[in-house]
């Protein structure tokens, strides 16, 4: 099993996940995942049955910055993928 | 994040999402367990700790 | 490359951690002096009431040092402190100190000024000052405090407002004098009586039913009523019903929310929540809620949203109703227990936040967003969990403890009071300028939020405040604070 580590944030308009390997935008989270599922599939080229496993943190810098003392964070999100 | 103006009173109600099955039951049990905490614990607290 | 959230993430770089370390760290302080009989927490400056502004200034321990000394190595020490804080925080330390600076010696000044016994001096007060009239205004310090902040955050030029932001961290202020405000309950432990366990225990349960009560009401109030969109509504309900600020964006992690929901939810948030802590304290003091005066405050904790502003108005409301009760009944109440009702209950329910983030997540990602692949982790929960909680209980068990066998209750009181008692006043005006710096009224008319503001308005009005004040009816009639002497 893999683990990847990437954060993601939204621009207004997209949710945006990167690590420096790669980068996917999407309209909605579900289309999100599907594009990271396929991403991740071209970079890593798992075998059949196995899993990555992406933990994406959400860039807290990108709330203002009055905000960010009421909470530590965001979300986590922790993604299986079964390949 | 984007801070451009956004018109919000159309933004917050635009295509909101029926009324669902689970809504109504994430409601009535919170209702339900809040007041017979409400009772429970009012009973128990006016009885044994408020003088 | 982002890393592996881990349990200590955060430990050293969030407000939440700094107020347990810096506020935990005094408190260490005046356990050591306590201990020790060495006199290493007295210097902490204090703001009596006066006539002759000579006697405006006092260290916690009089004898120590003068009132401008105190002053001087009080700034110096604190701003050593939370600079240690800001800059594992990663803030721009240039710009943090600058503005922190200037929100130290402006709430000093205000403190100074508005603590003149002709303003503050109660009608039993005045033969003492030799003065044959006062207004009786008690807590005029904090109105004014945060009135000077508001007019600096909404018609100061844009460029110093925004700097000021660098400075004015009202939850953080708020959070390390909660933290000496722990203290305060382990004295009480000290002096063998139960009250602080009962506050606990009746703030607790009037926690969960309230919770359990508020937010099903508003969140159908917003989706059937205003016809919301859920990510709207659970947001907004969580935001009005729970913690305020803090449960906005632990809501909308929780169900995935895109981040303008939190950020606006927000907006509002605390600009009503600055609207509560004006009205409030003096619409309890001057109503038939001055009989419960407990209660009364135990309703802020779950009427008004954001930690900071509950304290605050929870302070407020200590100095409205003592004041009135040494006029009009010749009671002379502790300083500090009004307060720690408000405090209380707002601490339970800041708890339970985690948890019903949880909740939603997993209700979200099973029956909203039908996500597979997406893992619920249960350390959320911890995550979520307000970790100034943590030094406010630590404070008050060592205090308690300590106070009770190897130390002693006098040699105690007389070590951890400069933190306790003087330094949570000086944070707390700190708070009330910066909430004051951090409110943009204007905010609200930019961001044509009109129909939000309307059912936040609708909510607070016709469910939290009318049910808040039922709910801590209930479980606090009765409790009166406890009386000097």
């Amino acid at each position: 099993m893999r683990l990847v580590n990437m954060s993601f944030f939204h621009d207004g308009k997209q949710w945006i996940a990167r690590d420096n390997k790669v980068e996917v935008a999407a309209s909605s989270l579900a289309d999100l995942d599907g594009k990271l599922h396929e991403a991740l599939r071209e970079l890593y080229s798992p075998s059949e049955g196995s899993r990555i496993t992406v933990n994406l943190d959400f860039d807290y810098s990108t709330i203002p910055h009055w905000m960010i003392q009421y909470h530590p964070y965001y979300m986590h999100r922790r993604l299986e993928f079964d390949y | 994040m984007s801070q451009e103006q956004h018109d919000l009173n159309e933004e917050v109600s635009h295509e909101a999402e029926p009324w669902e099955q689970w809504e109504s039951n994430l409601v009535k049990w919170s209702l339900i367990i809040g007041v017979g905490a409400l009772i429970v614990f009012g009973a128990l607290v006016n009885l044994f700790v408020l003088h | 490359m982002a890393e592996e959230k881990k349990w200590y993430t955060g430990m050293f770089s969030s407000e939440d951690w700094w107020s347990f370390w810096i506020g935990l760290f005094f408190v260490l302080v005046g356990i050591i002096a306590a201990a020790t009989g060495a006199d290493i927490s007295g210097w902490v400056i204090g703001f009596p009431k006066w006539v002759d502004i000579t006697n405006s200034l006092s260290p916690d321990h009089s004898a120590l040092m003068s009132g401008v000394s105190s002053l001087i190595v009080s700034y110096i020490i604190f701003t050593i402190a939370t600079c240690i804080g800001a800059y594992f925080m990663g803030m721009d330390m240039k710009k943090y100190f600058w503005a922190w600076t200037l929100i130290f010696w402006l709430s000093a000044l205000v403190y100074i000024l508005s603590k003149n016994a002709y303003i503050q001096a109660t009608s039993i007060e005045r033969p003492d000052f030799g003065i044959g009239w006062s207004l009786s205004i008690g807590g005029a310090h904090y109105i004014v405090a945060l009135f000077i902040g508001l007019l600096i955050g909404n018609l100061a030029p844009k460029s110093f407002r925004e700097f000021m932001y660098h400075g004015a961290r009202p939850e953080w202020f708020i959070k390390i004098a909660i933290v000496f405000l722990g203290c305060k309950l382990g004295m009480k432990v000290v002096d063998s009586t139960g009250y602080a366990l009962e506050l606990l225990l009746v703030g607790a349960c009037a926690t969960v039913a309230a919770y359990l009560l508020f937010w099903p009401l508003v969140y159908t109030l917003c989706r059937k009523g205003f016809k919301l969109t859920r990510e709207w509504a659970a947001t907004l309900a969580s935001g009005i019903s729970i913690c305020g600020v803090s449960a906005s964006i632990a809501t909308g992690g929780a169900i995935r929310a895109r981040p303008i929901v939190p950020v606006m939810i927000s907006s509002l948030i605390v600009v009503f929540a600055v609207i509560e802590l004006v009205v409030l304290p003096p619409v309890l003091t001057y109503t038939p809620w001055f009989n419960e005066p407990m209660a009364a405050a135990s309703s802020l904790g779950l009427t008004v949203k954001t930690d900071g502003a509950d304290a605050a108005s929870g302070a407020i409301t200590d100095q409205l109703m003592r004041t009135r009760a040494q006029e009009e009944l010749g009671v002379q109440w502790e300083e500090g227990w009004i307060t720690s009702a408000s405090v209380m209950t707002k601490i339970w329910i800041d708890m339970f936040i985690g948890v019903w983030a949880l909740v939603l997540a997993m209700l979200w990602l099973r029956f909203v967003e039908k996500r597979p692949d997406e893992k619920v982790e249960k350390m959320e929960v911890w995550w979520r969990f307000p970790k100034f909680v943590l030094g406010y209980f630590v404070a008050w068990i060592a205090v308690g403890v300590l106070g009770l066998t190897v130390i002693g209750p006098d040699a105690m009181d007389w070590g951890i009071h400069p933190f306790e008692s003087t330094a949570r006043h000086l944070f707390f005006i700190l708070t009330f300028t910066s909430i004051g710096l951090v409110t943009n009224f204007r905010k609200l008319a930019e961001e044509n939020m009109g129909r939000l503001a309307f059912a936040y308005g609708l909510g607070l009005l016709l469910i939290i405040i009318p049910l808040g004040w039922i709910i801590a009816w209930i479980f606090h009639n009765g409790m009166m604070p406890p009386t000097v002497g």
